[in-house]
């Protein structure tokens, strides 16, 4: 983990791993979408509306999995002052508020054919809404502290404590009565859907997976850029370029 | 299921259409704005960074 939180061997090795995730995105994208559209039988109940499935649990997965990630990369460099640490977990966050803003329209629109609305507040919408804000705040701290240790330390407790709902997510439609359905790919008993629309969900998932490690190379690399430019900008006596 | 049964009026249009496809234009259109803000965002940085460092060149050049 040292090697990696080194800032120049960061941008070396990011160089090296991007052209393979900028093409398994491409690849894994293209498969999925032919899966999810053409080989994916209809749904008996749902017809072919449950195809925004393949968009919506995706999105979902990976706004909690973002939240995971900025609550982990937070502990460490809050604990071990690690230089990346803090690095990693804020160029996170505009994807995994992005990935929760698409979990929510996708959902509404899967709600309004199947619930007869676009939003309820339940426990597993609303705590997903929560988790939006949440993205925001940690956001609006890196964005209005000037001082970016203390933007660290504060962002830090935000994400840390916000970790409880993505708990609450997860469990929400176990805990409440909820017009959400129960989980259906991670479970003790096995994913209760198989065949081309697991194979379909999964592609997707992976398709997901990888945008998200390209995106948050391509944001380190900026933050890491901005860092020189800022050291750059003082030793040339605060001029700029622009 | 093919191509053609997404477009024929029985197909995949027909039923509850604009809900799914309204669900993948808003899915293509958060992921490529994501992508592209990001990428120039990274370019600009680029760009920057290399303009202060010919500065910097050019300014201990001169010094020398």
């Amino acid at each position: 983990m040292h090697r990696f939180a080194n800032p120049a061997r960061f941008m070396r090795l990011s160089n090296l791993f991007l052209p393979w995730t900028i093409g398994l995105t491409v690849l894994l994208f293209s498969l999925g979408l032919y899966y999810s559209f053409f080989l994916a039988p209809e749904d008996y109940q749902m017809g072919n509306t449950y195809r925004i499935m393949f968009l919506h649990v995706p999105a979902a997965y990976m706004a909690q999995f973002g939240y995971v990630i900025i609550a982990g990369a937070s502990a460490v460099g809050f604990i071990w002052k690690h230089p990346l640490a803090d690095q990693a977990a804020r160029a996170t966050a505009p994807m995994g508020a992005a990935f929760t803003a698409l979990a929510l329209v996708t959902g509404s629109l899967w709600g309004k054919p199947m619930w007869g609305t676009y939003w309820i507040w339940d426990a597993r919408l609303t705590s997903m809404l929560i988790l939006f804000f949440l993205y925001l705040g940690y956001m609006a701290v890196w964005q209005t502290i000037e001082d970016t240790a203390r933007a660290a330390r504060i962002a830090s407790i935000v994400s840390l404590v916000g970790i409880v709902n993505v708990v609450i997510i997860k469990f929400s439609v176990d805990w409440w009565h909820s017009l959400h359905q129960p989980a259906s790919l991670i479970r003790m008993n096995g994913p209760t859907i198989g065949g081309d629309m697991l194979i379909a969900l999964l592609l997707m998932i992976g398709a997901f997976n990888m945008f998200f490690i390209t995106l948050v190379m391509w944001r380190i690399q900026s933050l890491i850029l901005r860092r020189r430019i800022g050291t750059l900008r003082q030793q040339l006596g605060g001029g700029h370029i622009s | 299921m093919t191509l053609q049964d997404i477009m024929t009026p029985n197909g995949l249009m027909a039923h509850n259409d604009i809900y799914i496809w309204a669900s993948y234009a808003s899915g293509a259109f958060v992921l490529i704005t994501l992508a592209l803000k990001i990428w120039r965002a990274k370019k600009n940085d680029e760009r920057i960074l290399r303009e202060l460092e010919q500065k910097m060149r050019e300014l201990s050049k001169k010094q020398v």
